[in-house]
């Protein structure tokens, strides 16, 4: 079956399309709710929310751009959903500036498994904007609006998870040295 | 190995290609969901299963509430009698007597004829109806003649009576016309054979109708010896007027009396052994508190393990029951009733950018246009250490779901403690059908209406169990206290965690027995 044969079966509720557009994005769109959740459990939910959605708006869904782009979309729009918070509430906290401190070394031994938690265990915030930044390529205006912050709180947002994820990189670094030595 | 890499890049690089396969329950869960709407997609039925419900309920308690006051005094036929045989009534005596001068020459017949109509006016004047039948019967046994006066009112009555009875009445008419010519000769032998079998087929339609008429007639016929203590005055003046007019035929009536008495003596013995009043209508009102059993949630899998507190509305609307024997009586009514639950310690917030809706993760909500932007988020999976405690607790609020429902209940009552006061155990089930549906979000004391719920079935059953206390204050009034339990059976069909809803209602009201 074509994409398109298969778009526009799902569009009339055909529950076997349905299935088979589900068997062939789940492990895509599961990757994207992993990161983007705090753990496995919550990713597990955004990806049957992800679903609903997509099945339930897949008939405005017009053939333009790449399917998996829009199921993406979808995806971490799901995911966002859970966290937005009022804007007051978190401006309070994240209005200081933070330097830009990035740049680290590191080799190849690190494993996915250990990335994807350390990218889950980042507060709300910091996980869905360096997500949304430094994973995805939303700009930080995008990410302002998105999460109803503004422009210099994603920023921040951004460098305190990179310095977070830095640091736990480099524990795990030496740890995995120190046992290998 | 070592390579100056940016944090970004390490990630980039490593979840690129990062792919995952869920647990297949996943899958399970988006079927499940998605059937389920296309189940909703296709609830046109319970609409219409709705309103004949309403009306196959509303024909139940026609049919029960004519049955009530057919055997009570034969009230249908006054009730639907009202603007037609009362008017007949009035016109109808000068006609009845022209009929029966012309087909009876006989001065005796004209006689009780007369004395018919005559009897047809007293009760005209007397109070119920029930009077103004009873001599129709009575003049019936007597002599083929007067069977023709009721004859008029039969035509009227015949809408309202039953089956058996026109029929009864309808074989008087195809009689009536032979009896005159002998009965001008001879009342005595002719109705004897004619009129004997045609009471005996009366009486016996009668019979089976159980209806007061019947002993009525009863007492009629055996009254220059009965003394009976049952019947009211009013009856026993009307017969004494009918069975003292014929005097040519009272040989007919004490052998017919004679006929009857056994049959007589059984319909008797039945009403002293079975409960006189039979029939109770009830009206209460109840404070109902409506809560889970367990933890749960209506709305989200999020607020399950969060505190709810039920609230307490109230319920009213009436029932009947009807007595089945002296232990056991089965009753149906109609309630209205009102419940609510908050859930607590839930942090609502504005959206004010969105793309994709809160309806996803909120799906079990219909939210309304003005609150579109309003989201909730369990204060148990709010990560506090982000926010200040200033804010967190001024943040705190509650969400706060109403229902209303018409509520038919048929259940059954058990009578276990028989004095002055009557204790009684009660089972059944009741329908639900959904009248209001309403989720608010409170915050400071502040209500405001976020929208619908979804996942509430417009039909619904719920499971009763309950005590009834009575309180006698007459021999006619009750004075009822109900405690009841009602376990929600599938009034949602979306929820989350254990979330099993009941409510509880103290009845209280006055109960009429007749």
């Amino acid at each position: 079956m074509s994409l398109e044969q298969l778009i526009q079966k799902c569009k009339n509720n055909d529950t076997k399309a349905q299935s088979e557009l589900y068997e062939r994005y789940a492990s895509k769109i599961f990757a994207i709710c992993l990161k983007y959740s705090r753990n496995y459990a919550e990713a597990e939910d955004n990806l049957q929310d992800s679903f609903l959605t997509i099945f339930k708006k897949i008939d405005q869904y017009k053939n333009k751009g790449a399917l998996e782009g829009w199921l993406k979309r979808i995806a971490i729009n799901t995911a966002l959903q859970r966290y937005r918070k009022t804007k007051g509430v978190f401006d309070i906290i994240n209005e200081e500036q933070i330097e830009d401190v990035s740049i680290e070394i590191d080799n190849d031994t690190i494993g996915i498994d250990f990335l994807l938690e350390c990218i889950q265990e980042l507060p709300d915030r910091y996980r869905l904007v360096f997500n949304l930044y430094a994973l995805d390529g939303y700009a930080h205006k995008e990410i302002a609006e998105m999460l109803n912050i503004t422009i210099g709180t994603s920023k921040s947002n951004l460098a305190r998870a990179r310095l977070i994820l830095k640091n736990k990189v480099e524990l795990y670094k030496s740890s995995l040295n120190s046992k290998t030595l | 190995m070592n390579d100056k890499k940016h944090i970004d890049r390490l990630f980039q690089e490593k979840l690129r290609n990062f792919e995952a396969t869920p647990n297949s329950s996943v899958w399970h869960a988006i079927r499940e969901e998605l059937e389920h709407k296309e189940d909703d997609r296709n609830t046109i039925i319970p609409l219409w299963l709705k309103r004949s419900g309403i009306a196959a309920s509303l024909l139940l308690f026609i049919t029960l509430g004519y049955r009530v006051f057919n055997t009570e005094n034969a009230l249908p036929n006054k009730n639907t009698n009202v603007e037609t045989s009362s008017q007949n009534e009035v016109q109808e005596p000068p006609k009845n007597n022209a009929i029966t001068i012309g087909t009876h020459t006989k001065l005796e017949q004209h006689n009780t004829s007369k004395q018919a109509n005559s009897v047809s006016h007293t009760t005209d004047i007397g109070k119920t109806d029930n009077n103004q039948h009873s001599p129709l019967f009575n003049t019936g046994i007597n002599t083929s003649s007067t069977v023709s006066v009721p004859q008029k009112h039969s035509a009227n009555t015949q809408t309202n009576a039953s089956a058996e009875k026109s029929n009864a009445l309808k074989q008087n008419t195809s009689l009536s016309p032979k009896n005159p010519i002998p009965s001008k000769i001879d009342i005595a032998s002719n109705p004897k054979t004619e009129n004997a079998s045609l009471l005996n087929k009366n009486h016996k339609e009668l019979l089976k109708n159980k209806t007061p008429n019947a002993s009525n007639t009863m007492v009629a016929e055996t009254l220059n010896a009965s003394q009976n203590k049952t019947e009211n005055k009013a009856k026993e003046k009307d017969s004494e007027a009918t069975t003292t007019a014929p005097n040519a035929t009272l040989s007919i009536t004490e052998e017919i009396a004679a006929l009857e008495k056994s049959s007589e003596d059984k319909e008797r013995a039945n009403e002293n052994t079975a409960p006189e009043t039979r029939w109770t209508l009830n009206s209460n009102i109840a404070p109902v508190y409506f809560n889970s059993l367990s933890e749960g949630s209506s709305i989200h899998s999020q607020f399950n393990s969060n505190t709810k507190s039920g609230k307490i509305n109230m319920s009213y609307g009436i029932k009947g029951s009807y007595v089945l024997n002296d232990k056991l009586s089965i009753r149906a009514g109609i309630n209205k009733v009102e419940l609510g639950y908050s859930t607590n310690d839930v942090f609502i917030y504005n959206n004010v950018s969105s793309s994709t809706t809160t309806e996803n993760t909120f799906r079990n909500i219909a939210f309304s246009d003005t609150a579109k932007d309003i989201s909730f988020i369990s204060n148990n999976d709010f990560a506090f250490q982000q926010i200040p405690e200033v804010l967190s607790n001024r943040i705190q609020g509650a969400i706060d779901q109403e229902l209303g429902f018409i509520e038919m209940p048929l259940e059954l009552e058990y009578k276990f403690i028989e004095r002055k006061i009557d204790i009684s155990v009660i089972g059944g089930f009741s329908a639900l059908l959904l009248n209001k549906n309403e989720i608010y979000s409170t915050l400071d004391g502040q209500s405001t209406y976020i929208g619908k719920a979804t996942n509430i079935n417009n039909t619904s059953f719920s499971a009763n169990l309950g005590f009834e206390i009575d309180f006698k204050l007459s021999q006619k009034f009750n004075l009822n206290l109900e405690p009841a339990f009602k376990y929600q059976l599938n009034t949602f069909n979306d929820t989350s965690g254990n979330f099993r809803p009941y409510f509880m209602g103290l009845y209280s009201g006055f109960s009429f027995k007749f």
